[in-house]
Protein backbone atom coordinates (compact mmCIF):
# COMPACT_ATOMS: atom_id res chain seq x y z
CA UNK A 1 0.00 0.00 0.00
CA UNK A 2 1.51 3.09 -0.95
CA UNK A 3 0.94 6.36 1.92
CA UNK A 4 1.99 9.82 0.89
CA UNK A 5 4.13 11.08 3.43
CA UNK A 6 3.95 14.91 3.84
CA UNK A 7 7.49 14.70 4.19
CA UNK A 8 7.54 13.34 0.17
CA UNK A 9 5.09 15.91 -0.95
CA UNK A 10 7.12 18.57 0.77
CA UNK A 11 10.19 17.43 -1.20
CA UNK A 12 8.31 17.16 -4.91
CA UNK A 13 7.14 20.72 -4.15
CA UNK A 14 10.40 21.93 -4.06
CA UNK A 15 12.54 19.99 -5.76
CA UNK A 16 10.42 18.32 -8.28
CA UNK A 17 7.64 21.01 -9.14
CA UNK A 18 9.43 24.08 -10.58
CA UNK A 19 11.36 21.74 -12.98
CA UNK A 20 7.35 20.38 -14.66
CA UNK A 21 7.09 22.93 -16.81
CA UNK A 22 10.32 22.66 -18.66
CA UNK A 23 9.38 18.79 -18.75
CA UNK A 24 6.09 19.26 -20.43
CA UNK A 25 7.89 21.87 -22.86
CA UNK A 26 9.86 19.16 -23.53
CA UNK A 27 7.29 16.52 -23.58
CA UNK A 28 5.45 19.05 -25.76
CA UNK A 29 8.75 19.27 -28.59
CA UNK A 30 8.69 14.83 -28.79
CA UNK A 31 6.14 12.92 -30.54
CA UNK A 32 5.85 10.22 -28.05
CA UNK A 33 4.66 6.95 -29.40
CA UNK A 34 0.83 8.07 -29.02
CA UNK A 35 1.19 8.34 -25.39
CA UNK A 36 -0.48 11.13 -23.31
CA UNK A 37 2.25 13.88 -21.92
CA UNK A 38 -0.30 14.39 -19.38
CA UNK A 39 -0.20 10.32 -18.36
CA UNK A 40 3.57 10.70 -18.50
CA UNK A 41 3.68 13.00 -15.84
CA UNK A 42 1.75 11.54 -13.48
CA UNK A 43 3.48 8.58 -13.67
CA UNK A 44 6.66 10.42 -13.09
CA UNK A 45 4.78 11.78 -10.15
CA UNK A 46 3.79 8.19 -9.13
CA UNK A 47 7.38 6.82 -8.66
CA UNK A 48 8.66 10.09 -7.24
CA UNK A 49 6.30 9.81 -4.86
CA UNK A 50 6.32 5.83 -4.18
CA UNK A 51 10.36 5.41 -4.31
CA UNK A 52 11.28 4.03 -0.91
CA UNK A 53 14.08 6.86 -0.61
CA UNK A 54 15.38 10.15 -2.68
CA UNK A 55 18.67 10.49 -0.52
CA UNK A 56 21.31 10.56 -3.24
CA UNK A 57 19.26 13.02 -5.68
CA UNK A 58 21.80 15.94 -6.39
CA UNK A 59 19.80 17.06 -9.18
CA UNK A 60 16.27 16.47 -9.28
CA UNK A 61 15.97 18.44 -12.66
CA UNK A 62 17.80 15.53 -14.43
CA UNK A 63 16.34 13.17 -12.17
CA UNK A 64 12.93 13.81 -13.17
CA UNK A 65 13.37 14.15 -16.70
CA UNK A 66 15.24 10.87 -16.35
CA UNK A 67 12.34 9.09 -14.50
CA UNK A 68 9.90 10.64 -17.32
CA UNK A 69 11.80 8.67 -19.85
CA UNK A 70 11.98 5.74 -18.29
CA UNK A 71 7.85 5.54 -18.08
CA UNK A 72 8.09 6.23 -21.79
CA UNK A 73 10.81 3.08 -22.25
CA UNK A 74 8.76 0.94 -20.28
CA UNK A 75 5.36 1.89 -22.58
CA UNK A 76 7.35 1.77 -25.61
CA UNK A 77 8.71 -1.86 -24.99
CA UNK A 78 5.75 -3.14 -23.45
CA UNK A 79 3.86 -2.59 -26.63
CA UNK A 80 3.00 -5.90 -29.15
CA UNK A 81 3.89 -4.05 -31.74
CA UNK A 82 7.05 -1.29 -31.65
CA UNK A 83 6.93 1.30 -33.82
CA UNK A 84 10.19 3.16 -33.38
CA UNK A 85 9.99 6.60 -35.27
CA UNK A 86 13.14 8.83 -34.69
CA UNK A 87 11.35 10.82 -32.00
CA UNK A 88 11.22 7.63 -30.31
CA UNK A 89 15.20 6.23 -30.45
CA UNK A 90 15.85 9.79 -29.28
CA UNK A 91 13.89 9.45 -25.88
CA UNK A 92 15.29 5.58 -25.71
CA UNK A 93 18.98 6.95 -26.00
CA UNK A 94 18.18 9.28 -23.09
CA UNK A 95 19.97 12.02 -24.80
CA UNK A 96 19.35 15.10 -22.25
CA UNK A 97 19.64 18.37 -24.53
CA UNK A 98 18.32 20.45 -21.33
CA UNK A 99 20.39 22.99 -19.57
CA UNK A 100 21.69 21.36 -16.33
CA UNK A 101 20.89 24.59 -14.28
CA UNK A 102 19.37 23.93 -11.39
CA UNK A 103 16.98 26.93 -10.61
CA UNK A 104 15.98 26.90 -7.31
CA UNK A 105 13.41 30.02 -7.14
CA UNK A 106 14.30 31.98 -4.23
CA UNK A 107 11.77 32.49 -0.94
CA UNK A 108 10.63 36.02 -2.63
CA UNK A 109 10.38 34.53 -6.30
CA UNK A 110 8.48 31.47 -4.87
CA UNK A 111 6.38 34.28 -2.82
CA UNK A 112 5.36 36.42 -5.67
CA UNK A 113 4.12 33.42 -7.75
CA UNK A 114 1.77 32.10 -5.30
CA UNK A 115 0.67 35.68 -4.56
CA UNK A 116 -0.02 35.87 -8.28
CA UNK A 117 -1.95 32.13 -8.68
CA UNK A 118 -4.04 33.52 -5.84
CA UNK A 119 -4.34 36.67 -7.30
CA UNK A 120 -6.02 34.44 -10.78
CA UNK A 121 -8.63 32.59 -8.65
CA UNK A 122 -12.19 33.16 -9.28
CA UNK A 123 -14.21 33.96 -6.77
CA UNK A 124 -15.64 33.05 -4.42
CA UNK A 125 -12.66 30.29 -4.74
CA UNK A 126 -10.56 33.24 -3.98
CA UNK A 127 -11.61 34.56 -0.97
CA UNK A 128 -12.21 31.15 0.11
CA UNK A 129 -8.97 30.35 -0.37
CA UNK A 130 -7.31 33.14 0.88
CA UNK A 131 -8.93 33.06 4.13
CA UNK A 132 -7.77 29.09 4.29
CA UNK A 133 -4.52 29.89 3.79
CA UNK A 134 -3.23 33.35 4.34
CA UNK A 135 -5.47 33.66 7.45
CA UNK A 136 -5.52 29.98 8.06
CA UNK A 137 -8.71 30.16 9.20
CA UNK A 138 -10.10 25.90 9.97
CA UNK A 139 -12.78 25.46 7.20
CA UNK A 140 -15.66 25.30 9.82
CA UNK A 141 -14.38 28.83 10.48
CA UNK A 142 -14.77 29.52 7.29
CA UNK A 143 -18.11 27.77 6.42
CA UNK A 144 -19.82 29.51 9.39
CA UNK A 145 -18.27 33.31 8.57
CA UNK A 146 -19.27 32.90 4.82
CA UNK A 147 -22.42 30.87 5.54
CA UNK A 148 -21.98 28.35 3.67
CA UNK A 149 -22.01 24.47 4.39
CA UNK A 150 -18.80 22.96 4.96
CA UNK A 151 -18.70 20.84 2.04
CA UNK A 152 -18.80 23.87 -0.23
CA UNK A 153 -15.77 25.09 0.78
CA UNK A 154 -13.96 21.95 0.75
CA UNK A 155 -15.18 22.22 -2.70
CA UNK A 156 -13.59 25.60 -3.54
CA UNK A 157 -10.17 24.26 -1.62
CA UNK A 158 -9.97 21.93 -3.75
CA UNK A 159 -10.83 23.96 -6.89
CA UNK A 160 -8.01 26.24 -6.22
CA UNK A 161 -5.29 23.49 -5.92
CA UNK A 162 -6.27 22.58 -8.69
CA UNK A 163 -6.33 25.90 -10.76
CA UNK A 164 -2.60 26.17 -8.86
CA UNK A 165 -1.29 22.96 -9.97
CA UNK A 166 -1.86 24.33 -13.68
CA UNK A 167 -0.46 27.29 -13.04
CA UNK A 168 2.29 26.54 -10.98
CA UNK A 169 3.27 22.94 -12.65
CA UNK A 170 1.63 23.59 -16.18
CA UNK A 171 2.68 27.17 -16.47
CA UNK A 172 -0.06 28.29 -18.19
CA UNK A 173 -3.52 27.19 -18.54
CA UNK A 174 -3.98 25.65 -21.90
CA UNK A 175 -1.45 23.74 -23.73
CA UNK A 176 -0.95 26.03 -26.88
CA UNK A 177 -0.79 29.09 -24.48
CA UNK A 178 1.60 26.75 -22.48
CA UNK A 179 4.80 29.16 -23.91
CA UNK A 180 3.78 32.51 -23.64
CA UNK A 181 2.16 32.09 -19.78
CA UNK A 182 5.74 30.52 -19.24
CA UNK A 183 7.16 33.73 -19.88
CA UNK A 184 4.27 35.39 -17.98
CA UNK A 185 4.86 33.53 -14.94
CA UNK A 186 8.34 34.17 -15.61
CA UNK A 187 11.80 33.38 -14.28
CA UNK A 188 15.52 32.41 -15.23
CA UNK A 189 15.15 28.95 -15.92
CA UNK A 190 12.01 29.51 -18.45
CA UNK A 191 13.47 32.49 -20.45
CA UNK A 192 16.66 29.64 -20.66
CA UNK A 193 13.91 27.30 -21.78
CA UNK A 194 12.80 29.77 -24.23
CA UNK A 195 15.86 30.38 -26.05
CA UNK A 196 16.41 26.69 -26.33
CA UNK A 197 13.73 26.28 -28.80
CA UNK A 198 14.27 28.48 -31.65
CA UNK B 1 -14.36 -0.08 -15.56
CA UNK B 2 -13.33 2.96 -18.10
CA UNK B 3 -10.07 4.66 -17.93
CA UNK B 4 -10.22 8.04 -16.56
CA UNK B 5 -8.31 10.69 -18.23
CA UNK B 6 -5.00 12.16 -16.39
CA UNK B 7 -7.30 15.46 -15.70
CA UNK B 8 -10.43 13.57 -14.19
CA UNK B 9 -7.72 12.06 -11.91
CA UNK B 10 -5.84 15.25 -11.13
CA UNK B 11 -9.66 16.66 -10.34
CA UNK B 12 -9.59 13.43 -7.83
CA UNK B 13 -6.56 13.95 -6.61
CA UNK B 14 -7.44 17.76 -5.47
CA UNK B 15 -10.45 16.61 -3.61
CA UNK B 16 -8.73 14.25 -1.88
CA UNK B 17 -5.78 17.00 -0.90
CA UNK B 18 -8.48 19.48 0.28
CA UNK B 19 -10.06 16.34 2.57
CA UNK B 20 -6.00 15.83 3.85
CA UNK B 21 -6.30 19.50 4.55
CA UNK B 22 -9.41 19.81 6.90
CA UNK B 23 -7.98 16.02 8.36
CA UNK B 24 -9.44 12.93 7.46
CA UNK B 25 -11.40 10.58 9.30
CA UNK B 26 -10.49 7.15 9.52
CA UNK B 27 -12.90 5.77 7.45
CA UNK B 28 -11.75 8.66 4.95
CA UNK B 29 -8.31 7.48 5.32
CA UNK B 30 -9.29 3.95 4.45
CA UNK B 31 -11.05 5.23 1.62
CA UNK B 32 -7.57 7.46 0.26
CA UNK B 33 -5.77 4.06 0.51
CA UNK B 34 -8.07 1.94 -1.50
CA UNK B 35 -8.38 5.23 -3.87
CA UNK B 36 -4.21 4.80 -4.31
CA UNK B 37 -3.94 1.05 -4.35
CA UNK B 38 -6.23 1.48 -7.65
CA UNK B 39 -4.38 2.99 -9.97
CA UNK B 40 -0.76 4.16 -10.26
CA UNK B 41 -1.19 7.23 -11.66
CA UNK B 42 -3.69 8.35 -8.69
CA UNK B 43 -0.47 7.81 -6.34
CA UNK B 44 1.36 10.60 -8.80
CA UNK B 45 -1.58 12.80 -9.02
CA UNK B 46 -2.09 12.78 -5.49
CA UNK B 47 1.22 13.37 -4.25
CA UNK B 48 1.49 16.26 -6.93
CA UNK B 49 -1.92 18.01 -5.56
CA UNK B 50 -0.51 17.09 -2.03
CA UNK B 51 2.61 19.02 -2.62
CA UNK B 52 0.67 22.15 -3.93
CA UNK B 53 -1.16 22.03 -1.10
CA UNK B 54 1.65 21.92 1.41
CA UNK B 55 3.29 24.53 -0.69
CA UNK B 56 0.43 27.03 -0.82
CA UNK B 57 0.90 26.78 3.24
CA UNK B 58 3.68 29.45 2.42
CA UNK B 59 0.96 31.73 1.43
CA UNK B 60 0.25 32.74 5.04
CA UNK B 61 3.61 34.80 4.87
CA UNK B 62 1.72 37.06 2.49
CA UNK B 63 -0.07 38.57 5.59
CA UNK B 64 -3.54 40.29 5.86
CA UNK B 65 -2.63 43.12 3.96
CA UNK B 66 -2.35 41.07 0.81
CA UNK B 67 -4.37 42.53 -2.17
CA UNK B 68 -5.16 40.45 -5.24
CA UNK B 69 -5.31 43.34 -7.70
CA UNK B 70 -1.93 44.21 -7.05
CA UNK B 71 -1.11 40.36 -8.50
CA UNK B 72 -3.80 40.36 -11.56
CA UNK B 73 -2.34 39.57 -14.80
CA UNK B 74 -1.45 42.33 -16.85
CA UNK B 75 -0.80 42.87 -20.32
CA UNK B 76 2.76 43.63 -18.92
CA UNK B 77 4.99 40.60 -19.02
CA UNK B 78 6.98 41.39 -15.73
CA UNK B 79 4.84 42.98 -12.97
CA UNK B 80 7.05 41.06 -10.26
CA UNK B 81 9.08 42.54 -7.43
CA UNK B 82 7.78 46.02 -7.62
CA UNK B 83 4.12 44.77 -6.51
CA UNK B 84 5.27 42.48 -3.51
CA UNK B 85 7.05 46.05 -2.56
CA UNK B 86 3.74 47.67 -2.73
CA UNK B 87 2.06 44.58 -0.72
CA UNK B 88 4.85 44.99 1.83
CA UNK B 89 4.09 48.63 2.43
CA UNK B 90 0.65 48.27 2.43
CA UNK B 91 1.41 45.50 5.31
CA UNK B 92 3.46 48.35 7.05
CA UNK B 93 0.77 50.40 7.06
CA UNK B 94 -1.55 48.18 7.80
CA UNK B 95 0.31 47.31 11.05
CA UNK B 96 -1.85 48.98 13.56
CA UNK B 97 -4.87 47.11 12.02
CA UNK B 98 -3.49 44.07 12.41
CA UNK B 99 -2.47 44.74 15.92
CA UNK B 100 -6.25 44.70 16.68
CA UNK B 101 -6.95 41.34 15.14
CA UNK B 102 -4.41 40.17 17.61
CA UNK B 103 -1.28 40.04 15.50
CA UNK B 104 1.31 41.62 17.79
CA UNK B 105 4.47 40.94 15.83
CA UNK B 106 3.61 43.20 13.25
CA UNK B 107 3.68 45.88 15.55
CA UNK B 108 6.80 45.24 17.16
CA UNK B 109 9.28 44.50 14.50
CA UNK B 110 10.04 41.06 16.24
CA UNK B 111 9.58 37.68 15.07
CA UNK B 112 10.84 34.99 16.73
CA UNK B 113 10.29 30.84 16.32
CA UNK B 114 10.39 28.51 19.15
CA UNK B 115 12.39 25.45 19.41
CA UNK B 116 11.40 23.08 16.23
CA UNK B 117 9.93 25.90 14.51
CA UNK B 118 10.75 27.24 11.11
CA UNK B 119 8.72 30.60 9.96
CA UNK B 120 8.44 32.95 7.07
CA UNK B 121 8.26 36.54 7.34
CA UNK B 122 7.50 38.77 4.28
CA UNK B 123 9.03 42.43 5.34
CA UNK B 124 8.02 45.65 3.95
CA UNK B 125 10.60 45.82 1.46
CA UNK B 126 9.41 43.12 -0.46
CA UNK B 127 12.08 41.23 1.49
CA UNK B 128 11.74 37.59 2.92
CA UNK B 129 13.39 36.38 6.27
CA UNK B 130 13.35 32.59 6.78
CA UNK B 131 13.42 31.52 10.70
CA UNK B 132 15.31 28.42 11.62
CA UNK B 133 14.30 26.89 15.41
CA UNK B 134 14.55 28.86 18.07
CA UNK B 135 15.79 32.30 16.27
CA UNK B 136 14.65 35.90 17.21
CA UNK B 137 15.04 38.90 14.96
CA UNK B 138 14.18 42.78 15.24
CA UNK B 139 13.55 44.85 12.05
CA UNK B 140 13.97 48.41 11.50
CA UNK B 141 13.25 49.92 8.45
CA UNK B 142 12.70 53.51 9.54
CA UNK B 143 16.45 54.65 9.08
CA UNK B 144 18.11 55.12 6.38
CA UNK B 145 18.85 51.24 5.73
CA UNK B 146 17.10 48.69 6.43
CA UNK B 147 17.97 47.07 9.67
CA UNK B 148 17.33 43.40 11.20
CA UNK B 149 19.15 42.70 14.30
CA UNK B 150 19.61 39.03 14.66
CA UNK B 151 19.44 38.63 18.28
CA UNK B 152 19.88 34.64 18.66
CA UNK B 153 19.56 31.88 16.27
CA UNK B 154 19.87 31.62 12.35
CA UNK B 155 18.36 33.25 9.36
CA UNK B 156 17.78 33.04 5.85
CA UNK B 157 17.57 36.33 4.41
CA UNK B 158 16.66 36.77 0.85
CA UNK B 159 16.93 40.48 0.41
CA UNK B 160 14.98 43.09 -2.18
CA UNK B 161 17.17 44.80 -4.73
CA UNK B 162 17.29 48.89 -3.29
CA UNK B 163 20.81 50.60 -3.81
CA UNK B 164 19.48 53.87 -1.89
CA UNK B 165 18.95 51.64 0.98
CA UNK B 166 21.44 48.94 2.57
CA UNK B 167 19.87 45.36 4.42
CA UNK B 168 22.13 45.46 7.27
CA UNK B 169 22.02 42.16 9.55
CA UNK B 170 23.36 43.28 12.77
CA UNK B 171 24.78 39.57 15.11
CA UNK B 172 26.92 40.84 17.88
CA UNK B 173 29.38 42.84 16.88
CA UNK B 174 28.99 41.60 13.37
CA UNK B 175 27.18 43.61 10.46
CA UNK B 176 26.59 42.06 7.17
CA UNK B 177 25.31 44.39 4.85
CA UNK B 178 23.63 43.93 1.19
CA UNK B 179 22.03 45.57 -1.67
CA UNK B 180 20.06 42.61 -2.86
CA UNK B 181 21.15 38.96 -2.40
CA UNK B 182 20.52 35.99 -0.78
CA UNK B 183 22.49 34.70 2.29
CA UNK B 184 22.16 33.34 5.84
CA UNK B 185 23.79 33.98 9.04
CA UNK B 186 23.93 32.34 12.05
CA UNK B 187 24.42 33.39 15.67
CA UNK B 188 24.81 31.58 18.37
CA UNK B 189 25.30 32.43 22.24
CA UNK B 190 29.28 32.32 22.54
CA UNK B 191 30.06 30.91 19.20
CA UNK B 192 31.10 32.86 15.91
CA UNK B 193 28.83 34.33 13.55
CA UNK B 194 28.60 32.77 10.29
CA UNK B 195 27.78 34.69 6.96
CA UNK B 196 27.02 32.07 4.38
CA UNK B 197 26.17 33.92 1.00
CA UNK B 198 23.87 31.68 -1.52
CA UNK B 199 23.62 34.54 -3.75
CA UNK B 200 25.21 37.96 -4.90
CA UNK B 201 27.90 39.55 -2.22
CA UNK B 202 27.82 40.89 1.65
CA UNK B 203 29.87 43.35 3.22
CA UNK B 204 31.10 41.72 6.24
CA UNK B 205 32.24 44.08 9.13
CA UNK B 206 33.20 43.99 12.82
CA UNK B 207 31.61 47.16 15.22
CA UNK B 208 34.51 46.72 17.38
CA UNK B 209 36.87 47.28 14.05
CA UNK B 210 35.05 50.58 12.81
CA UNK B 211 38.07 51.87 10.46
CA UNK B 212 38.70 48.25 9.03
CA UNK B 213 37.84 47.97 5.59
CA UNK B 214 34.89 45.88 4.69
CA UNK B 215 35.29 42.63 4.21
CA UNK B 216 33.69 41.43 0.88
CA UNK B 217 32.10 37.78 0.96
CA UNK B 218 31.08 36.17 -2.65
CA UNK B 219 28.63 33.47 -3.49
CA UNK B 220 29.34 30.30 -1.88
CA UNK B 221 31.55 31.74 0.90
CA UNK B 222 31.53 32.08 4.22
CA UNK B 223 32.60 34.44 6.93
CA UNK B 224 33.23 33.71 10.36
CA UNK B 225 33.66 36.18 12.94
CA UNK B 226 34.53 35.27 16.04
CA UNK B 227 32.39 35.79 19.14
CA UNK B 228 34.83 37.94 20.97
CA UNK B 229 37.30 41.10 20.28
CA UNK B 230 40.30 39.48 19.61
CA UNK B 231 43.72 39.99 21.90
CA UNK B 232 46.74 41.47 20.13
CA UNK B 233 47.08 41.29 16.26
CA UNK B 234 44.51 38.51 15.76
CA UNK B 235 42.12 38.85 13.16
CA UNK B 236 38.44 38.47 14.41
CA UNK B 237 36.82 37.80 10.65
CA UNK B 238 38.08 35.13 8.53
CA UNK B 239 36.64 33.05 5.15
CA UNK B 240 35.85 30.10 3.87
CA UNK B 241 34.98 28.74 0.67
CA UNK B 242 31.75 26.25 1.08
CA UNK B 243 31.22 24.16 -2.12
CA UNK B 244 27.96 24.51 -3.52
CA UNK B 245 26.27 21.06 -1.97
CA UNK B 246 27.64 22.82 1.04
CA UNK B 247 25.67 25.68 0.55
CA UNK B 248 22.71 23.95 0.09
CA UNK B 249 23.61 21.58 3.24
CA UNK B 250 24.08 24.24 5.48
CA UNK B 251 20.33 25.41 4.38
CA UNK B 252 19.01 22.21 4.37
CA UNK B 253 16.88 23.17 7.55
CA UNK B 254 14.70 24.87 5.30
CA UNK B 255 13.20 21.79 4.88
CA UNK B 256 12.88 20.82 8.38
CA UNK B 257 16.10 19.02 7.79
CA UNK B 258 19.75 18.37 9.26
CA UNK B 259 23.02 17.67 6.80
CA UNK B 260 26.08 15.91 7.86
CA UNK B 261 28.82 14.71 6.62
CA UNK B 262 31.82 13.36 8.50
CA UNK B 263 30.67 15.14 11.77
CA UNK B 264 31.26 13.77 15.35
CA UNK B 265 28.31 12.27 17.13
CA UNK B 266 28.63 14.67 19.65
CA UNK B 267 28.66 17.51 17.15
CA UNK B 268 25.95 16.20 15.68
CA UNK B 269 23.82 15.75 18.68
CA UNK B 270 24.89 19.33 19.93
CA UNK B 271 22.97 20.31 16.63
CA UNK B 272 20.03 18.54 16.95
CA UNK B 273 19.75 20.16 21.09
CA UNK B 274 19.07 23.70 18.50
CA UNK B 275 15.55 21.73 17.17
CA UNK B 276 14.28 19.62 20.37
CA UNK B 277 13.90 19.06 23.78
CA UNK B 278 14.90 16.01 23.94
CA UNK B 279 18.12 15.33 24.12
CA UNK B 280 20.67 12.81 22.53
CA UNK B 281 23.51 11.66 25.22
CA UNK B 282 26.31 10.13 24.16
CA UNK B 283 28.40 9.10 27.37
CA UNK B 284 31.13 6.60 25.41
CA UNK B 285 34.00 9.37 24.21
CA UNK B 286 34.87 6.54 21.46
CA UNK B 287 31.03 6.84 20.52
CA UNK B 288 31.18 10.37 20.57
CA UNK B 289 34.08 10.60 18.25
CA UNK B 290 32.59 8.73 15.41
CA UNK B 291 31.91 10.52 12.36
CA UNK B 292 28.54 10.38 10.83
CA UNK B 293 26.89 11.58 7.37
CA UNK B 294 23.18 11.68 5.72
CA UNK B 295 19.98 13.55 6.35
CA UNK B 296 18.22 13.65 8.86
CA UNK B 297 14.54 15.36 9.94
CA UNK B 298 15.21 18.20 12.74
CA UNK B 299 12.19 17.20 14.31
CA UNK B 300 13.19 13.39 14.91
CA UNK B 301 15.87 13.30 17.09
CA UNK B 302 15.38 9.48 18.12
CA UNK B 303 14.74 8.94 14.12
CA UNK B 304 18.32 10.27 13.86
CA UNK B 305 19.55 8.09 16.97
CA UNK B 306 18.18 5.13 16.24
CA UNK B 307 19.49 5.65 12.41
CA UNK B 308 22.78 6.34 13.78
CA UNK B 309 22.99 3.82 16.33
CA UNK B 310 22.08 0.79 13.95
CA UNK B 311 24.65 1.76 11.40
CA UNK B 312 27.56 2.19 14.41
CA UNK B 313 26.34 -1.15 15.86
CA UNK B 314 25.02 0.60 19.17
CA UNK B 315 21.72 0.91 20.51
CA UNK B 316 19.39 3.79 21.01
CA UNK B 317 17.49 3.60 24.29
CA UNK B 318 14.73 6.40 24.61
CA UNK B 319 13.92 7.69 28.20
CA UNK B 320 12.04 10.36 29.66
CA UNK B 321 13.41 13.18 28.00
CA UNK B 322 16.69 11.59 26.49
CA UNK B 323 17.70 9.37 24.06
CA UNK B 324 20.78 7.51 24.73
CA UNK B 325 23.22 5.77 21.92
CA UNK B 326 25.65 3.51 23.91
CA UNK B 327 27.39 0.02 22.52
CA UNK B 328 26.53 -2.82 24.35
CA UNK B 329 28.92 -3.69 27.51
CA UNK B 330 29.93 -7.20 25.86
CA UNK B 331 31.33 -6.60 22.42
Amino acid sequence: MTRVTDERAQWLGRFILPHEPALRAWLSRRTVGGLEAEDIVQEAYAKLTAMPSIEGIRDPRSYLFQVAKSVIATHLRGRKVVTITVADTDILDLADDEPLADVQLSDREELQRLAEAIAALPEPTRTIFRLRRIEQMPQRAIAKQLRMPESTVEKHVSRAFLHISTLLGRGGKRRNLASRSRVEVGRVEDAAEDSTRD
Amino acid sequence: MQRKTAHEIDQEAAEWAARVDRGLSSDEQSDLDAWLAGDVRRVGAYGRMRAIALRTERAAALGSAYRPADFAPRRSTRPSRRKLLLAGGAMAAGMAGAAVLGWTWYASGRFQTRKGQMRQVALADGSVVTLNTASLVSVDFSGRRREVRLLTGEALFDVAHDKARPFVVVAGMTEARAVGTSFSVLHLPGKAVQVLVREGVVEVTRTDEPTAAPMRVNVNMCAISSAETPRGAATALSVAAVPEEGVSRALAWRDGRIAFEGETLAAAAAEFARYSDIRIVVEDPALAREEIAGLYETDDPVGFARAVAASLRAQAEVSDGAVRISRPASS
